[in-house]
């Protein structure tokens, strides 16, 4: 709702010259009453905030530390104002005061980052969220991205497993495509950063979010522009939601501060995997095999005088779940310098982090700085960077959907088979590696090395007309790189090693005109116009080596047999775009934007697209009849737009192509890749957006709603054609989705007192997707588990319907839809989906004295999800003794007039072979995802250290999580490689519980 | 003032700066491919499609492995031991339409098609002064051969296909062509072959088409097609060719590569391989186990009076106190070069004594057996029956090609399939046309499915 920095800085230039006067008056006087101001919501102090004793000519200005002094005698009255607070008095008694500033909400918020600039809070009328990283701390998470849960209406944010820097899912209000990018844009300081996993490894549908190379120390402000009044002037991008991410600028004038936070952590998985043990397996595999028509004299389970594996008793148990999980370590380091002297202002930041996955052995660690500048030449020409760079260092391993996964050679694993075998080597039991073989010599690390900058010059041409323009580069390589060592099945039977170097580089020009500019006192316009060229190049190195003389050499030139591969793409996209808004009597405002995008993924007859946006405002609550109601504020919101999206398909989707690198026997071959289509175009969401604000209680409470409605045609299909064609399918643009949905935001401070404030904050929001049309159904993930069709919603299960099972014969019964008598692919039906009704967050804030508690909880209601590990493990002997079994097999029938849902134990049949509705369960949940306790110093105890403010803290996060949810935890995605797929949990690593201790001090 | 002008400039400058790159930016041109239009112009082109066809028709989903292993699964000489159930279906010949196998494979083999479609719509247009009359006849030799097996290997497993015989260029290619029936797709094999037979030159490297591999080929589909006369024909010239003859040990024509065993064998190397062994090895031997000697062909290959040397198929581990089976037919996984044997003489043998049998020739087809049999180190076979001797060669094929994925095929063309095998629904003894082509496919409806699916 408002951007902090801004208006210190609005503040800190009012004030400026009252500094000098003041300050020079105070030297004269001898009696002095020192003081401190401060932020009430945040605790932080006050710079420049105007002290003035009642009546008198005396006054102040607080210092960088909120500090000031004033001569001023006991019983005289001090009156403390500051831009954007409420003024107030305060009596002076004692030497020392300590002055706590509520924010004035109506004066604040006055105004509010948008796409390219900022606009009145006021006058905007789009739905704009901001989330102030204040309110993340806590949590001990690798990327921003990951901390926004729960903190905005509407954006749905889910981590995809528990490994660190591991994939995030986020959606602004619903998914708009199916083969195009569903990802909101992200915007850092004006670069249009990738957000897209560069790692190449195929690691069981697990991905990296590039996201985690961001510090979220360095972060000042992130806005999520949601409707497309609001987006429109990200044109091509914008469909999906934009996040813009503005990082801490030092203050001119404003002297230097350190700044050094550090926090410690431990995590662990609140639930480990539980499966039968070995007599209970031996059981269940006797009795699959009498079932199927076996002798049972000749179960596998027979005394071992008989030929057997010995009786079921007789079996050991061996475990090897704890084995895997580990309490995983946190730390985080960073020290940051910013200020300012008459002319420039600076930020100068480092930072470290490094987190420990609960699952063995996985890490992340990032090394990160960055330096933001500005220098102000003379009163019109500022210059300036934004730049950061940072390493990251991933150490992987295979997990989800991967045979050779570290949980999955653990869990899967029959229990009554033997770690290791008789001479002491490690035993693997059909297709799963030995676990302990994997934590012990798995070697896959991805690093990745990011450069994110932008130079910018600015000159103010006329009174309100500024130019700026502004060179931007993000720079993103990544390589994996794996060493399978001959102790691991992959690497049977000699080593191989394989090195993956992506690069993805963008380059951004931008040209900016702003005109500003009030006439009399009812009329303020804003224009906006503007140009960018942007060029995004792609390139991948490859390299195999196999075959090593031992394991101690890693390298690829060690090898014997290598291979190599090169690869390389590139786009472009050239756009022109303006916006202008106008606002009356500070009450009625219309604003709109057009945005023309060129892009080169499109044939010359469609390259072109335009977006507009059209949007009023009106404040009602500033009309005389209004005066007498009960609301500080009511506005009315409305706004309709068009966006795009040319995200995720390939580069050169619309040409018909063959592909070199189709080999044979050492020669260079081509065959056909892509089937043309020269009509492919944009596809384009218009959005509407009807909104609400209202202010009570002094703003005390204050409530938003919105609501809105997506309609998305032209889908960027990959509509399967005929095989017979040799060609699997073509891009086109076709098929339509809409989401629909509603978002509240209630925030009320509670208590506000001068050494007790609790505030708290809710949002909920409920979307509707429905897919309106497509030609054909399109399945996703193995065993088409997944369903997009005509009329249904994407994440749609797609199964067969058990309806009981039959009490006399144990088998299980599926609804016939097309009552035939037979159970075939007709009789599948969608049946579940994975995306909530609605889901939100509440957050608490408690400031007493000098104690600051915070709580957060999130929750999501409705959403479905598939336990495949349930469809692997409770698989009634068709696994073939591969695979052990949850306990959820014990409930099998037994014998005629067993009432259960779980049927006979055979290989054979439909019982256990089919994709079917036994698996997939509510997967509903409410999760205290953080708590907060912090403590701030006394400043007297602290100021003859130099330190001006010290705040000590404890977090937890996800200790408490309350769901029907059979597996491990509810947050769950495999296959997060697929935007496809959601809701499927297949050995994904949870979820950690976390304890974190941390401190924050201000020199 | 001033300084606003020149700010202007500028600004103007800035505006050009940015908008001159545009043209480049605009139209990159792709690296990895060439469009569709510019594929086969001249010879190197029309050379590259045709080692393109090779490599779609060795390719994972086609004979890399999961051709032949859907015939082997389905049949008896292979269990499924692993964790895939799209697999498991085969083994228990209950293959749902939507196994993602069936349309794996399906797909894979119309890509062999498309780009022999392409070659032989192209090649002969071809104006370039370096592609020699003998050059080009092989070229579209080799392309009528690979279009020919693609057929036949839908055929045999699907029945009557669509038959696609013009390259595609969009979307609405292809319009209209519906299934058709067996003995069309059959036909139109046999005129891909005898437009191969005349085109191709007689065998020089073996992994690539020839005169020789036209023959074998044929020899099978008259097989197929019971023309007894024909294929003992065909099996003749191939084996009179001296091109091709069966190698000792009955293990060297997999431990090497491309030996003189081979008529038409698909080469992998280091940078093309073959993951064929990922799925019978054991993952103490690096691969995921997904299938295993059944137990009565693990039986008959140790049996020394029936697998002889052909015992080396079998492999055995201990572990952890139980005993593993594993085949080792394909073994390779470091250097991915297991081979996939195509066409090789012992089958040409074999597909003679049948003819032969077939045509009352006891002498002569026991004579064509016991070759095979001998070179397995093993005692020839005295037969005074006729129907005792056919059978002696089927069971002769189940052994000596094992793991190739005949049988499946052996068994359906006898007409003993549901005896052997137990499968109790005839219907199941045809793959079902992936459901994806019914709902892609405006050309195929659900009644174009097989029966029972």
């Amino acid at each position: 709702m408002l951007n902090n920095s801004l208006n210190r800085f609005v503040r800190l230039l009012l004030s400026l010259g009252l500094v000098l006067v003041s300050g020079m008056a105070a030297l004269a006087q001898d009696a002095v009453t020192k003081g401190v101001v401060k932020d009430g919501k945040t605790g932080e102090p006050l710079i420049g905030a105007r002290v003035q004793v009642k009546g008198t000519e005396k006054g102040t200005i607080t210092g960088v530390d909120g500090s000031f002094n004033l001569p001023a005698e006991e019983g005289q009255t001090l009156i403390i104002s500051s831009l954007g607070y409420t003024q107030r008095e305060v009596k002076v008694a004692g030497e020392s005061v300590s002055i706590v500033l509520q924010e004035d909400t109506k004066a604040l918020s006055e105004v509010v980052v948008v796409g390219y600039g900022t606009q009145s809070q006021r006058a905007v009328s789009s739905a704009v969220t901001s989330v102030n990283p204040a309110e993340m701390k806590g949590i001990p998470a690798p990327s921003p991205d990951q901390l926004l849960q729960g903190k905005a209406a509407g954006v749905q944010i889910a981590a995809a497993s528990g490994t660190p820097g591991g994939g995030i899912f986020v959606r602004i209000r619903g998914n708009t495509s199916i083969n195009a990018s569903n990802e909101p844009l992200y915007v850092v300081d004006g670069v249009f950063i990738n957000n897209q996993s560069l790692s190449g490894l195929s690691l069981g549908g697990q991905t990296t979010n590039p996201l985690a190379d961001l510090n979220p120390a360095d972060i000042e402000s992130i806005e999520i522009l949601k409707d497309a009044n609001a987006t429109a002037i990200y044109g091509a991008r914008g469909a999906n939601g934009v996040v813009l991410i503005t990082t801490k600028r030092g203050k001119t004038n404003a002297g230097t501060r350190i700044n050094f936070q550090t926090y410690a952590g431990i995590a662990k998985a609140p639930e480990i995997f539980e499966t039968v043990n070995g007599p209970q397996e031996a059981e269940l595999i006797n009795e699959t095999f009498i079932n199927d028509g076996g002798n049972p004299a000749l179960a596998p389970f027979r005394p071992k005088s008989e030929g057997g594996l010995g009786l079921p008793a007789e079996q050991t148990t061996y475990s090897r779940i704890p084995d895997v999980f580990q309490t995983a370590l946190t730390q985080s380091y960073d020290l940051s310098a910013s200020g300012g002297g008459e002319s420039n202002r600076f930020f100068l930041g480092g930072g470290y982090f490094k987190q420990e996955g609960i699952v063995k052995p996985a890490a992340f660690e990032r090394f990160s700085g960055r330096f933001n500048y500005d220098h102000l030449v003379n009163n019109r020409l500022t210059i300036g960077t934004s730049t950061t760079v940072s390493y990251s260092k991933r150490n992987q391993s295979r997990n989800d959907d991967s045979a050779q996964g570290v949980i999955n050679s653990a869990l899967y694993v029959p229990t009554y088979l033997p770690v290791y075998n008789e001479d002491g080597s490690y035993a693997r039991h059909s297709i799963f590696d030995n676990h302990l073989a994997l934590i012990d010599n798995l070697n896959i690390q991805g690093e990745s090395n990011r450069l994110i900058s932008n130079l910018y010059g600015e000159y103010e041409l006329l009174d309100g007309l500024t130019f700026k323009s502004s060179w931007s580069l993000d720079y993103n390589s990544y390589s994996d790189k794996v060493y399978n060592n001959s102790q691991i099945s992959v690497g049977l039977p000699a080593g191989n090693a394989s090195r993956t170097d992506t690069r993805m580089i963008t380059l951004l020009n931008e040209q900016l005109l702003t005109y500003n500019k009030h006439f009399g006192n009812d009329h303020f316009l804003n224009v906006l116009l503007g140009n960018t060229v942007q060029q995004t190049k792609y390139n991948t190195l490859s390299l195999t080596g196999r075959n090593f003389p031992s394991d101690v050499f890693q390298e690829i030139a060690s090898s014997s047999l290598q291979t190599g591969s090169t690869n390389s793409s590139q786009n472009g996209l050239v756009s022109f775009f303006s916006r202008a808004g106008y606002t009356f009597k500070d009450k009625y405002s219309v604003d709109g934007s057009v945005r023309a995008d060129a892009s080169s993924r499109f044939g010359a007859a469609n390259r072109w697209g335009v977006f507009p946006s059209l949007g009023a405002s009106w404040i009602v609550s500033e009309e005389a009849f209004a005066r007498d109601l009960p609301f500080n504020l009511i506005k009315l919101r409305a706004n309709i737009g068009v966006t795009g999206n040319q995200n995720g398909i390939n580069d050169f989707a619309s040409l018909g192509l063959w592909r070199a690198g189709r080999n044979y026997d050492g020669l260079p071959g081509i065959s056909h890749q892509q089937l043309a289509n020269p009509d492919l175009k944009w596809e384009t969401t218009r959005q509407w957006n009807v909104g609400l604000d209202l202010g009570l209680l002094q703003n005390r409470l204050k409530l938003e709603v919105n609501y809105y409605n997506k309609y998305t045609k032209d889908l960027l299909l990959e509509v399967p054609v005929a095989a017979k064609s040799g060609f699997s399918s073509v891009f086109e643009n076709l098929g339509e989705i809409s989401n629909k949905g509603v978002e509240l935001n209630i925030s009320s401070t509670n208590i506000a007192r001068e050494d007790f404030t609790w505030t708290s904050s809710l949002n909920l929001a409920r979307n509707v997707n429905r897919i309106e049309k497509l030609p054909i159904p399109i399945n996703q993930h193995s065993r088409d588990w997944i369903r997009m069709e005509e009329g249904g919603s994407v994440y749609d299960f797609w199964v067969y319907k058990q309806l009981y099972v039959d009490p006399q014969t144990g088998d299980a019964v599926y609804d016939d839809v097309d009552g035939n008598g037979a159970i075939t692919v007709a009789d599948r039906q969608i049946v579940a989906n994975a995306s909530p009704d609605f889901f939100g967050g509440l957050n608490n804030q408690i400031n007493f004295k000098r104690f600051d508690f915070g709580a957060l909880l999130y929750f999501e209601y409705g959403n479905d999800i598939l336990n495949l590990n349930r469809f692997f493990m409770e698989h009634g002997g068709t696994r073939n003794g591969s695979i052990t079994y949850l306990p959820g097999q014990l409930d099998r029938w037994q014998q005629p007039g067993d009432m259960t849902d779980v049927p006979r134990l055979t290989r054979t049949g439909n019982n256990y072979n089919l994709p079917n509705s036994r698996y997939i369960e509510d997967g509903s949940f409410l999760r205290l995802r953080s708590v907060t306790l912090g403590y701030t110093v006394p400043a007297e105890l602290l100021s003859r250290y130099k330190v001006s403010n010290l705040r000590l803290y404890v977090s937890g996060t996800n200790l408490w999580t309350l769901t029907n949810y059979s597996g491990l935890d509810p947050e769950v995605n495999v296959a997060g490689n697929n935007q496809n797929v959601r809701g499927i949990d297949h050995a994904v690593v949870p979820q950690p519980r976390s304890f974190q201790a941390g401190l924050n001090v201000t020199f | 003032m001033k300084h606003i002008f020149y700010n202007y400039k500028v600004l103007a400058l800035a505006i050009l700066v940015s908008l001159s790159s545009c043209g480049d930016i605009l139209e990159p041109q792709p690296r990895l491919d060439i469009s569709s239009e510019s594929a086969i112009t001249d010879k190197r082109g029309a050379e590259a499609a045709l080692l393109g066809a090779y490599s779609e028709l060795q390719s994972n989903n086609y004979y890399g492995f999961a051709y032949p292993a859907l015939a082997y699964l389905s049949a008896d000489g292979v269990d499924w031991s692993g964790s895939y159930n799209f697999y498991q279906q085969f083994d228990l010949n209950a293959i749902p339409s939507e196994n993602s196998s069936i349309k794996s494979v399906w797909s894979q083999i119309y890509r062999v098609v498309n780009v022999s479609n392409n070659l032989i719509e192209k090649v002969p247009g071809i104006q370039d002064r370096n592609l020699t009359e003998v050059q080009r006849q092989k070229l579209l030799g080799e392309a009528y051969f690979l279009r020919a097996l693609a057929y036949f290997d839908l055929g045999r497993a699907w029945g009557g296909v669509p038959l696609v015989l013009q390259p595609t260029v969009d979307k609405n290619s292809g319009k209209g062509i519906g299934r058709a029936t067996l003995e069309q797709t059959y036909g139109q094999v046999l005129a891909d072959l005898e437009q191969a037979e005349e085109l191709l030159p007689t065998l020089t490297v073996r992994s690539r088409a020839s005169k020789e591999a036209v023959w074998a080929l044929k020899a099978r589909l008259y097989l197929y097609q019971q023309n007894w006369e024909k294929a003992e024909e065909y099996a003749t010239l191939v084996i009179n060719s001296g091109k091709a003859s069966l190698v000792q040990p009955y293990s060297a024509f997999y431990t090497d590569k491309l030996t003189e065993e081979s008529i038409l064998e698909l080469a992998y190397d280091n940078a093309d391989r073959n993951s064929h062994a990922n799925y019978w090895l054991t993952s103490s031997r690096g691969g995921r186990y997904e299938w295993k000697p059944s137990a009565s062909i693990t039986q008959d290959l140790l049996n020394p009076a029936i697998g002889g040397s052909r015992s080396a198929l079998i492999g055995s581990q201990v572990n952890g106190g139980t005993e593993t089976i594993y085949g080792q037919k394909y073994t390779k996984v470091a250097t991915g070069e297991d081979g996939a044997f195509i066409l090789r003489v012992a089958e040409q043998y074999l597909i003679r004594a049948e003819a032969r049998l077939k045509q009352n020739n006891l002498p002569g087809g026991l004579a064509d057996l016991n070759e095979v049999r001998a070179r397995a180190e093993l005692q020839p076979l005295v037969i005074l029956d006729l129907q005792a001797a056919l059978l002696a060669v089927e069971q002769e094929r189940r052994v000596e090609l094992a793991f190739e994925g005949h049988r499946w095929f052996d068994l359906i063309r006898t007409d003993r399939a549901e005896e052997v095998l137990g499968i109790k629904d005839r219907n199941k003894l045809l793959f079902p046309i992936p459901n994806s082509e019914l709902l892609a496919d405006p050309d195929l409806g659900p009644e174009d499915q097989n029966p029972g699916y």
